[in-house]
């Protein structure tokens, strides 16, 4: 007997999703152990005057303008880029979780009230408004993640409002009412679930995302500030001198490319693994 | 006489539909005793399924109740606030539905579905709410019930869902259960199944039955009363052996009529003509009568009242059908 036509596609994906988890492992094991895995401070000044070096034994990835290690910089660098870009996609992923659920369960003023409020916030401009509060604050971790966060959850909720709003009217969550479960229950319970997906690819692709913005910001010197290492700031360094010492601006590209892409295929992965429709019958029945 | 568990009295509910506000339950009334099963019985869109979700108050925001009473157990329904009405449902009325798969919630697996339910209706403790979920997965006959309470929604077959469904039904110990077309999204096998396992499981809780559907063959099989529906109301209600000897409503006679025989061979169906009114076009008084072959002229001046052709057999028509023509089961049968 030949396989059965479910069980190529849900091994790739089992297969996709395992790659996805693995970067993502990678990404975060690197970032935990940057202090161990850096093989120089990566604030401490070098040599000034053979600032620049090119990749050698000694700095692998090269030096910079003041003679810092490129290799440890963009290792310190990845801590601050997935502290950033996770903490906002955590904040704002529950922020617009609670008000896309409250919007889709409560059509009518509740409904509508919610929803004119993230029409009105999605009529401001967010790269400006980010701008502006980072020019304004003095720009910090905590401050970015809150900035980021709160302009940065408005899909979400939109996202979120639209799968509820189907959900909600499906048979089990009529039959969970019938059944005389209690609303808290019937949302948090048989409504959100199995809305979920999408806010899951939504969270997940926002790490990614914000961690471009971030990189944007300290491109233009308002993310977090030196001595600090940002892949962001990296760039920016490396930009005056590309592209003849490329080493300074090349290698922290490909950490923000890599990890933005690594995050929208690990949400991609999520997506098709937490329906339980799409996975395999093998095991149960 | 026993006091009825459930009595529903001259309901309505009106949807605003794009023809205007229609009144899809219209002046809808039976009563159900204790223990006892009451097939409502009719076409679709007759407001039978509306009829089993106002009971409940889940009409949701397209539906709303104009007009009557819905007492459950001498208490008006319509009255209950939500912590009451949640009271309600689920453990004095428990409610199976027509889809057995969609009913059921994809992410959550069976036990842990049955559980909860369990919990929300009696104070006990996860590990006791599991021990009843599966000693109720064994009372539906579901088979192997250690490993199914284990299982998702989407690795069953329907039969297995709708057993599922019905659990769930009786996890809160109802006192009426309300089935809407239980059977209708099932091959027949599975059909004639359930059909036993509702009338095992009355007879061990003694629960009263609303079952509504448009199976005859079903409501035979189950049903103590028959209340027969047309266009948002009951125009005929008698004991099920008595309905079908002795049929009194032209409507009733039309059903009986249209049901294939398998003793009869291939005899031609005898179909109602017209076809069910739009519930916002209804024709005044007696609603059947455009499709009716007895019409006479009071048909479409005045309401037919009900009145009783025998103690328990009461019907709404201006004709007595009965006395002028009389019934000859389809095929000869009885």
């Amino acid at each position: 007997m030949t396989a059965r036509p479910t069980s190529k596609p849900a091994r790739a994906r089992r297969r996709a999703l395992r790659a996805a988890l693995a970067c993502a492992a990678v990404g975060v094991l690197v970032a935990l152990l940057a202090p161990r895995l850096a093989p120089y401070d990566p604030s401490a000044v070098g040599d000034l005057v053979h600032g620049y070096g090119a990749p050698s034994h000694a700095h692998w990835l090269g030096t910079d303008e003041f003679g810092r290690d490129v290799l440890s910089r963009l290792l310190w660098g990845a801590r601050v880029s997935l502290t950033i870009g996770g903490l906002t996609a955590l904040l704002a992923g529950t922020l617009g979780g609670l008000v896309g659920l409250a919007a889709g369960l409560r059509p009518g003023p509740v409904d509508a009230i919610l929803m004119r409020g993230v029409d009105l916030l999605s009529a401001l401009p967010r790269t400006y408004l980010v701008v502006l509060v980072a020019g304004l604050l003095r720009p910090s971790l905590p401050t970015l993640v809150v900035v980021l966060a709160t302009t940065g959850w408005l899909r979400t909720a939109r996202l979120v409002r639209a799968q509820v709003h189907g959900v909600a009217r499906g048979p089990y969550v009529e039959a969970a009412r019938a059944l005389g479960l209690s609303p808290w229950r019937i949302a948090l319970r048989h409504v959100l679930p199995n809305a979920a997906a999408p806010l899951i690819v939504s969270v997940t692709a926002m790490v990614g995302n914000t961690i471009l913005v971030e990189s944007g910001l300290s491109f233009l010197g308002l993310g977090v500030q030196v001595p600090t290492p940002s892949w962001g700031a990296m760039v920016q360094e490396g930009r005056k001198v590309f592209p003849e010492l490329w080493w300074v601006a090349i290698t922290p590209s490909i950490a923000i490319t890599c990890t933005v892409l690594a995050c929208n295929l690990l949400g991609d992965a999520l997506r098709d693994a937490l329906d339980p429709r799409s996975a395999s019958t093998e095991g149960v029945s | 006489m026993k006091p009825p568990l459930l009595e529903v009295r001259d309901l309505r509910v009106r949807f605003e539909t794009e023809r205007g506000p229609a009144d899809v339950v219209n002046g809808m009334s039976f009563t159900i005793a204790a223990g006892e099963t009451l097939a409502l019985v009719g076409e679709s869109g007759c407001g039978k399924t509306v009829t089993a979700l106002a009971i409940l108050r889940l009409l949701g925001a397209a539906g709303r109740i104009v007009g009557g009473e819905v007492r459950f157990d001498g208490r008006n329904v319509l009255d209950l606030a939500p912590r009451e009405l949640r009271a309600l449902r689920g453990r004095a009325i428990g409610m199976v539905f027509q889809d057995p798969v969609a009913s059921l919630n994809p992410v959550l697996s069976c036990g842990d579905q049955i559980a909860e339910v369990v919990r929300a209706h009696a104070a006990c403790s996860r590990l006791e709410a599991r021990a009843r979920a599966l000693e109720l997965l064994r009372r539906v006959r579901l088979p192997d019930p250690e490993r199914q309470a284990r299982a998702y929604p989407h690795q069953m077959s329907g039969g297995m869902c709708q057993r599922v469904g019905i659990a769930l039904a009786l996890a809160g110990a109802p006192r009426l259960l309300i089935a809407d077309e239980p059977t209708t999204a099932l091959d027949v096998t599975v059909q004639a199944q359930l059909c036993d396992l509702l009338r095992e499981l009355q007879a061990e809780t003694g629960m009263a039955l609303l079952l509504v559907s448009h199976d005859l063959g079903l409501v035979a099989g189950l049903a103590d009363r028959v209340a027969i529906a047309y266009a948002g109301h009951v125009v005929e209600s008698a004991p099920v052996e008595r309905l079908f000897a002795a049929p009194q409503h032209p409507y009733t006679r039309g059903l009986l009529r249209a049901l294939p025989d398998i003793e009869a061979g291939a005899r031609p169906f005898t179909a109602i003509p017209g076809s069910v009114p739009h519930p916002a076009e209804v024709p005044p008084y007696c609603r059947f009568q455009p499709r009716c072959t007895h019409r006479i002229a009071v048909c479409g001046r005045e309401d037919p009242a009900p009145r009783a052709v025998q103690p328990e057999h009461w019907v709404a028509c201006w004709v007595d059908v009965g006395a002028t023509e009389p019934w000859t089961p389809p095929g000869g049968r009885a």
